[in-house]
C-alpha cells in the first residue's frame, strides 16, 4: 500500500496518561486493550482488592470479530502525497488510548468497561 | 467489488481533543485496516442496593 506522508505543524499534548502510546512514525500494527470496572458509590468508601475481573462475564466473553469475505480490488490514487494538519491539541490521552502521526497497517482495539453503581440503602421488600 | 479511491490535497487547520481514553486511537495518516471491539455493561443491568459494605481483608 502506497501511503502518504503526515505533516504535523504543531502538536500539543498536555497529559500522556497511563498505558497510552504518542507514536510519532509509521507502525505496522496497534492492538490496543483496555479492561476497566468502574464502580461508583453512594458514599466515598474505597476498598483494596473489592473487585475481581475473574467474576464478570464480561471480561471472558470472546467478541465476535466482523467477517469480511466480500472479493474487494482497492485502488488508491494520491494526488497529493501529504496530509497536513498546521495545528494539533490533545489534553489528555488515557487507558491505552493512542495518539498516532504517521501509517500503519493494522489497528486492533478492544474495550471492555464494568459499570457497576452501589446506592448505600436497605433493599425494598417484594411486598411493598 | 472494484473500489476506486482518490485521495486528493488534505490540509486541515486545527485539531482540539480534550479526552482521548479506553483504547481510541486518533491517527493522522493512512491504515489499511480497523477493527474495533467493545463491551460495555451499566446499570441498571448491573446494580448493588444494599446497606451492607463488602468486606474483603
Amino acid at each position: 500500500m502506497h501511503k502518504r506522508i503526515s505533516a504535523v505543524g504543531r502538536i500539543k499534548i498536555n497529559t500522556v496518561g497511563a498505558s497510552t502510546m504518542f507514536e510519532v512514525g509509521d507502525s505496522r500494527q496497534m492492538m490496543p486493550l483496555n479492561y476497566t470496572i468502574a464502580v461508583q458509590r453512594e458514599k466515598s468508601i474505597y476498598i483494596q482488592s473489592e473487585f475481581n475481573f475473574f467474576d464478570y462475564q464480561i471480561f471472558a466473553r470472546p467478541l465476535l470479530q466482523p467477517v469480511v469475505d466480500e472479493p474487494l480490488r482497492m485502488t488508491r490514487t494520491n494526488v497529493s502525497p501529504n496530509i497536513v494538519v498546521q495545528d494539533i491539541n490533545v489534553f489528555i490521552t488515557s487507558s491505552s488510548s493512542i495518539a498516532h502521526i504517521g501509517s500503519s497497517e493494522e489497528l486492533t482495539a478492544q474495550s471492555r468497561i464494568k459499570h457497576i453503581r452501589h446506592l448505600l440503602r436497605e433493599e425494598p421488600t417484594k411486598s411493598s | 467489488m472494484d473500489f476506486n479511491v482518490i485521495n486528493g490535497d488534505l490540509v486541515i487547520g486545527k485539531i482540539d481533543i480534550t479526552y482521548l481514553s479506553t483504547s481510541s486511537t486518533f491517527l493522522v495518516g493512512d491504515i489499511r485496516a480497523v477493527s474495533l471491539l467493545s463491551a460495555y455493561d451499566t446499570p441498571p443491568e448491573k446494580m448493588i442496593v444494599g446497606v451492607t459494605i463488602p468486606f474483603i481483608e
